[in-house]
């Protein structure tokens, strides 16, 4: 009991879910924050710029190097871009 | 008189600083501009023959400070005295907007909300419902266009009944049921201790909680043993931390309303401004355009500045003439006349004309939202030579005035990131320096000089970085909202160049024509060949330079233009290309000149953020940078020259 969490919207229907961090997740796709395994400061940065756990994100960048750029479908925002050593410490979860 | 005071509080972007210009406009008032990031604003207004004083406050996030500016407007709000909180959210972003809605609540001091981009938020489709977030809120919600002027009649109408007549409490959040417990307890224990505070005991409590540093030390003392418990319990109970239960819990309490009170009317297609978008960050592409954006913005610098500087000089040549009998009635008077005449003529003639362009094509390029997409571009660069993607922005605002750009330092939320960026700041050129390398460049050389030498610059700044950021610890790294595309504001750019170029030329005019007037006396009593001889072992014989240029060194302290017009002045000549240099000797002077030493201004500036021991530093390495700089270039032209 506690806390509310909300199912996001897809449908989990025979999809196996499969964690990763966020730096090597696909692009285009819906993915759930799962755990947020940064320091505390930057933990407040993103809570301050609307990134929590249970989140359902997309990643729009393909690249290997330099930032990941996110949307959080969650909540109406702009863009983010997060750094990619910080992005490598944000684990996401998606169907496949 | 005690006035009322109104503060504005928002996250970025939303367009506080757009209410803020309008809402002081209602009834003509001064504004006190001192125009950087991080410097409150303020002004007076009246409403209904009452007058208010209007704060404007750094954006902020959250009330979870994360950087310097974020610290400052959190400290005003719980320590100054407010009379109400005008909070502007950007409606197409309403529920991250409302978390900070909801810690001002919390905060217990009366709100209103502006929802602000009215527009925006309809052509993304979204529509929301002003009575039901009225009734959630239990505070008067005024929707705004304040780019448009639109609404804010009523927003000072509800100010005015909000601060004049009675109005009834705003909303309580509460939490769940576990940690709601856990504020009641502390509130109770906090109920003789928060005398004279301008803060409510719920947000003491829910802060002691979330991130008790904020709260005053004699208080969280005497309240730690109940509050280490709590942590204790949440992490033992339910596995989480202290901060992240309550901002998540807040994080879902903004979320229940905003979709209670939103109504989504189709699903939108892609705009234009987002099909652009994908260009302007595209790996490739992005840095393709990048670089032909940066090439074009000062090749168009050059070009309009030599434009205006031309259709100047003939003006400033009638004056000189005008002025030339004086000499034969009497020297001294001569002196003072011409040394005041030729700071007036440096300043007209030499700086403004690049100045103006510079700031008026910056003020447009900020309004646009490309700065963060330069950021977030220039990023896996700057990381390799250790800096911070946000650290572009000051970069780039460093090219106008170094002052600012080392306010908006206050932005990088780590120390050691804001250090490193700091230190850098100073090799960048500012308008003042731009001015000097196009000035003369231009009358020695071809612009592509200037083009070395920026790129010279770069590579200064880049191996700079790097070597600091070696000897400094490892940053947390990027985190960079990337605001929408914005068709930039003519109105609000001239407004903004007429503020930056007034509030310049304020103090540098008097500077320039004092120092200048200064400079023509010691010429008069021959003051000038001792100053010369103490900078003779650098300037002629490290630099190769005539010994007279050794006294606008001293003057370049203080404002680095005004080298060009005591380089005029020293050397008795009344125009820029007659000065008896070589093309190599003018390189070398605008290396040195560039790099030599922060100004006094932005040295002071160093100082006030950073403490002693960085400006010196800071001070100590440029010194050396630009000593060594000029070595290379006076020996590497010399050396492809034969
Ligand atoms: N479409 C639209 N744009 C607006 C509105 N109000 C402000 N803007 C624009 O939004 C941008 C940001 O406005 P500012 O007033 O600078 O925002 P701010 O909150 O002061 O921003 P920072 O101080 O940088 O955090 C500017 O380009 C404004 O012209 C509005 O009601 N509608
Ligand atoms: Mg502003």
């Amino acid at each position: 009991m506690g806390r509310k969490l909300r199912i996001p919207l897809f449908i989990y229907y025979k999809n196996k879910l499969i964690k990763m961090s966020l730096s090597e997740a696909p692009v285009e796709v819906r993915l759930t924050i799962k755990e947020i395994n940064s320091g505390q400061e930057a933990k407040r940065k993103l809570s301050s710029l609307g990134i929590h756990k249970d989140d359902v994100v997309i990643k729009h960048n393909d690249s290997k190097w330099g930032p990941v750029i996110l949307e959080n479908l969650t909540v109406q925002s702009n863009k983010l871009a997060i750094g990619r050593e910080l992005a490598k410490k944000i684990v996401v979860e998606n169907e496949r | 008189m005690s006035d009322k005071t109104i503060v504005i509080v928002g996250q970025p972007n939303s367009g506080k600083s757009t209410v803020f210009n309008v809402l002081s406009d209602i009834k003509k008032s001064k504004i006190a501009i001192s125009g950087s990031a991080g410097i409150i604003n303020s002004s007076v207004i009246n409403i209904n023959a009452n007058s208010y004083n209007l704060i404007n406050l750094p954006s902020t996030y959250s009330l979870n400070p994360n950087d310097k500016s974020e610290q400052i407007t959190v400290d005003y709000l719980m320590n100054s005295p407010v009379d109400l909180v005008v909070n502007v959210i950007n409606s197409s972003l309403l529920t991250r907007g409302l978390e900070l809605t909801i810690e001002l609540i919390e905060l217990g001091l009366p709100v209103i909300v502006v929802l602000n981009m009215f527009d925006e938020a309809e052509s993304k489709g979204i529509s929301i419902d002003l009575k039901k977030l009225e009734e959630k809120l239990n505070v008067p919600i005024v929707p705004t266009r304040a780019k448009y002027g639109k609404g804010v009649k009523e927003l000072s109408d509800a100010c005015y009944k909000h601060l004049e007549y009675e109005h009834k409490p705003a909303s309580t959040f509460h939490y769940t049921h576990h940690i709601e417990k856990h504020i009641q307890d502390l509130e109770n224990a906090l109920k003789p201790l928060l005398e004279g505070k301008n803060y409510s005991r719920r947000f003491a409590s829910i802060k002691l909680i979330e991130n008790p540093t904020l709260i005053e030390k004699d208080i969280r003392n005497k309240t730690e043993e109940l509050s280490n418990k709590i942590c204790k319990d949440l992490l033992e109970e339910h596995k989480l931390d202290c901060f992240e239960t309550v901002s998540y819990e807040r994080h879902h309490y903004a979320m229940k309303i905003s979709e209670d009170v939103l109504r989504y009317r189709e699903k939108r297609k892609r705009t234009l401004d987002e099909k652009v978008d994908d260009y302007l960050l595209h790996p490739v592409f992005g840095h393709f355009f990048l670089t032909i954006f940066f090439v074009l913005y000062f090749f168009l610098i050059f070009i309009i500045g030599n434009g205006l500087a031309d259709l100047v000089e003939p003006l400033l040549e009638d004056l000189a003439i005008l002025l030339a009998p004086v000499r034969d009635y009497n020297e001294f008077l001569w002196f003072t006349l011409n040394g005041a005449y030729l700071g007036f003529s440096g300043i007209l003639g030499i700086i403004l004309p690049y100045f103006l362009p510079l700031v008026f094509l910056t003020a447009l390029f900020e309004e646009t939202g490309y700065l963060a997409r330069t950021a977030f571009l220039m990023d896996g660069i700057f990381h390799k030579i250790g800096l911070h993607g946000k650290s572009v922005v000051s970069f780039v605002l460093g090219f106008g005035c170094s002052v600012p750009a080392v306010y908006s330092t206050r932005m990088i939320e780590n120390k050691r990131d804001r250090t490193i960026a700091a230190i850098l700041i100073p090799f960048v050129p500012c308008s003042a320096r731009i001015a000097v390398i196009f000035a003369l460049t231009a009358a020695f050389a071809s612009p592509i000089w200037a083009l070395i030498i920026f790129a010279f610059v770069l590579l200064i700044i880049a191996i700079n970085g790097k070597v600091l950021s070696k000897l400094l610890s490892k940053p947390i790294g990027l985190v960079l909202e990337i605001p929408k595309l914005k068709v930039p504001s003519l109105k609000y750019s001239f407004q903004k160049t007429w503020l930056r170029i007034l509030d310049f030329t304020k103090d540098a005019l008097v500077f320039l024509v004092l120092g200048s007037m200064v400079l023509g006396w010691i010429e008069y009593f021959e003051v000038s060949y001792y100053i010369n001889l103490a900078f003779e072992p650098i300037v002629s014989y490290l630099l190769g330079l005539p010994n007279e240029l050794g006294s606008t060194l001293v003057f370049g302290f203080f404002r680095k233009e005004l080298i060009l017009v005591m380089a005029n002045q020293a050397m008795g000549v009344d125009s820029l290309s007659k000065l008896p240099l070589t093309l190599n000797q003018v390189i070398t002077f605008i290396v040195f000149v560039t790099l030599y030493f922060p100004c006094f201004t932005t040295f002071v500036v160093i100082m006030k953020e950073f403490g002693k021991k960085v400006v010196l530093f800071s001070a100590i390495l440029s010194l050396i940078v630009a000593i060594l700089s000029a070595l290379l270039f006076r020996f590497g032209i010399e050396m492809l020259l034969i």
